[in-house]
């Protein structure tokens, strides 16, 4: 236990300077972007006075090391400086109302594209080449080939013209197609059957989602982020809470559940074919124990640092979906930031990101040697 | 041939490759209770094959074109797969041949014994934890250790554990010395020869090591490319060897006092689908003649209990045994 404490000490000491330079090649960025005020300038009515009053107050005239060094002594002091945009509030403050619905969208994507993904993998690596396999690969290289922000827009396209057409008829009839062809068979199926038997209750569920809005005012509810605060009582599980979130938590896992499933899929086809799987099976253990319990169980720690690793990556989906979206979070006022060169919020929230994908990073490789018990932490003997 | 009386049979056992090749053509073999049969031959010969065929585990892309395997008189192949899963482990029995790699590297080995247990016997998880330690410390191995934690020799002994531990029948043990030091060797068989004595296990013991054969085995049955070419009792046929390939295989087992030069059966085993038209043998075979190149000699009979599939007659391959010199 105290190799694991003093490892992760060891780790987070040296990500201070990684974050220091984070920080330093941000500012950079953002301050060479373009000249701040510019957009101010060229509103009507804005007087030059005012404009010379931000520049003064936000020291936007100051040479970059100065404006730098301002920005980190009152950072590390906990002063994230004023936003530039947000009627004069702290930038701080602007970053954490929005902080929560990011983690819920970001959370819930992860959740739903990790299981997903496993299933898939699993479901594909123990019958490659079926048809259920092909399928699978089919929808996973075309969910890899969309970018975020048009995979967003088909969904809510897609989800307005059902609404118009009052064609949540389709998802409900597939969906009651499914269900009951997965329930005819489910006594004697395998892992295909329940598969599309969930399937087909999901897609009953999300008809039955769609309808609810056919005849209501909230028309746009499926494809718009009017997000409930959390604070407010109880909504955050309510279902219209959960018809808001269905579209955006789709839209950002969709590219993690194409390449972790593939990822989970190669990984287990080659643990499936190692000869502790082939003894196990000679031990007499049921199909179901040798899958999940022995080569499942060894494809998962490579996963789980895919899945780490592409935390970053899907921060810069958040941004692309939120904004897609309007959801109320952290990735769409970062959008908003750097149109805006609002730089101590684009900063902060740079910094919250870089913190988040250094503790993810973290996460794993002790996730991985909990997986696995020959990889020791920090390269010391286990 | 033991007769009917055989606790597992296997007949004409047939497994071919990707493209079709025999790989093993047209074994049989009897295993009785509280006997060791020994199946040696060189690598490729088809010896790991047939041990996982009686299991019905032949890896693909290989598979079982055709044979029957009957255990107690069951016929396995008539089984639902669901049956026929609970054979093996309680049944028929493995010991795989690569102990590094046999284990599952992420779970302790006791945590695996005890689920091996618990396929094949109602028992609750306390009580496999327990059955599954004592099984552990008999063999001299802790439960909470790691297979990489483990020596060559204890994962071995886990093995042997493992595949004991539901009381089967017959235990197929591939190649269980193969990687071990000697003194390991000794111990690891003497693991698999009390089992046989106290409970009348019978075992298939496969092995390039003729001394571990001639300890142990109280059968013997020769392959060479995918078949049977000579097979009795261990004794007889490591003494008195009736097939040429059996005595080129006995020169170049180590023994004390024997000269250091050994040598070597010449040429290579034929690749699987390019058999010559004849015995298989034939073009490394000291003692070859027109008749083994135009037709392939099936097994007979040749003396008590003992089959051998070669022209000569008793009296040529004892002078074969004897050499030139």
């Amino acid at each position: 236990m105290r190799a694991v404490s003093a490892y992760i000490g060891r780790r987070l000491a040296i990500a201070l300077p990684l974050l220091w330079v984070v920080s330093l090649v941000s500012y950079l960025l953002l301050y060479r972007a373009a000249d701040p005020v510019a957009r101010l300038r060229a509103i009507p009515g804005v007087r030059p006075e005012d404009v010379a009053r931000l520049v003064e107050q936000q020291g936007l005239d100051a040479p970059w090391y100065e404006g730098y060094w301002s920005w980190l002594s009152g950072f590390v002091r906990g002063d994230w400086g004023v936003s530039a945009t947000n009627g004069g509030a702290g930038a701080r403050e602007t970053i954490l109302d929005a902080l929560p619905a990011t983690i819920e969208l970001m959370g819930l994507a992860l959740l739903v594209s990790a299981v997903l993904a496993v299933a898939f993998g699993v479901v594909s690596a123990t019958r490659p080449g079926s048809g259920t396999d092909l399928t699978l690969t089919g929808v996973a290289y075309a969910g890899f080939a969309t970018p975020t922000f048009l995979a967003g827009v088909l969904l809510q396209l897609g989800a307005i013209w059902m609404r118009d057409h009052g064609w949540a008829i389709v998802p409900f009839a597939i969906g009651t197609v499914l269900l009951l062809a997965g329930l005819a068979r489910l006594r004697r199926g395998g892992a295909a059957t329940r598969a599309v038997t969930a399937a087909g209750a999901v897609l009953i569920l999300l008809a039955v989602v769609l309808w609810d809005r056919l005849g209501g005012d909230g028309t746009t509810i499926l494809y718009t982020g009017q997000r409930f605060s959390f604070g407010s009582e109880g909504d955050l599980l309510s279902l219209n809470h959960l018809q808001h979130l269905v579209l955006p938590v789709l839209t950002l896992s969709l590219v993690n559940i194409a390449v972790w499933s593939r990822f989970q899929r190669a990984v287990l086809i080659d643990e499936l074919r190692s000869e502790h799987v082939a003894a196990a099976r000679a031990h007499g253990l049921s199909e179901r124990r040798v899958v999940l319990g022995h080569a499942l169980r060894n494809a998962l720690a490579p996963v789980v640092t895919l899945v780490a690793l592409d935390l970053g990556a899907m921060f810069s989906g958040a941004v692309v979906t939120e904004t897609v979206f309007s959801w109320p979070g952290m990735g769409r006022l970062l959008r908003d930031a750097a149109v805006d060169r609002d730089i101590n919020v684009a900063m902060g929230i740079v910094m919250i990101g870089a913190v988040a994908v250094i503790v993810a990073n973290l996460i794993a490789d002790l996730a991985y040697a909990a997986l696995d018990p020959r990889v020791p932490l920090g390269g010391g003997r286990p | 041939m033991a007769g009917v009386s055989a606790l597992l049979s296997a007949r004409g056992l047939r497994v071919a490759g990707p493209g079709g090749a025999a790989l093993v053509d047209g074994v049989d073999l009897d295993l009785e209770a509280g006997e060791v049969t020994a199946l040696v031959g060189e690598s490729g010969a088809g010896k790991t094959l047939t041990g996982l065929a009686l299991l019905g585990l032949v890896p693909p892309p290989a598979r079982m074109e055709a044979g029957a395997v009957t255990l107690g008189g069951v016929d396995l192949g008539a089984l639902a797969p669901r049956e026929r899963r609970r054979v093996r482990g309680a049944g028929i029995a493995l010991v795989p041949q690569d102990p590094a790699a046999a284990l599952d590297p992420v779970a302790r080995v006791g945590a695996q014994l005890a689920e091996v247990l618990r396929a094949h016997a109602p028992l609750g998880r306390r009580e496999a934890r327990i059955a599954a330690s004592a099984a552990l410390a008999e063999v001299g191995v802790d439960r909470d250790d790691h297979p990489h934690r483990l020596s060559g020799g204890q994962r071995q002994r886990a093995l042997i554990a493992m595949a004991l531990a539901p009381r089967p029948r017959v235990l197929v043990a591939d190649e269980p010395t193969a990687s071990l030091d000697p003194s390991v060797q000794v111990a690891v068989l003497d693991l698999i020869d009390a089992r046989r004595r106290e409970e009348g296990l019978a075992v298939l013991l496969i092995s390039h090591d003729l001394g571990a054969v001639a300890r142990v085995a109280g059968r013997v049955a020769v392959m060479y490319a995918g078949r049977i070419v000579e097979e009795g009792p261990a004794r007889a046929v490591l003494s008195a060897p009736r097939h040429p390939y059996t005595a080129g295989l006995l020169a170049l087992a180590p023994r004390l006092g024997a000269p250091r030069v050994r040598v070597p059966i010449p040429g290579a085993p034929p690749q699987p689908g390019r058999l010559p038209p004849g015995c298989a043998f034939a073009p490394r075979c000291p003692a070859a003649r027109e008749e083994c190149r135009a037709a392939r000699p099936e097994l007979r009979a040749a003396g008590p209990a003992r089959r051998v599939a070669c022209v000569l007659t008793d009296r040529e391959a004892a002078a074969l045994g004897r050499g030139p010199s």
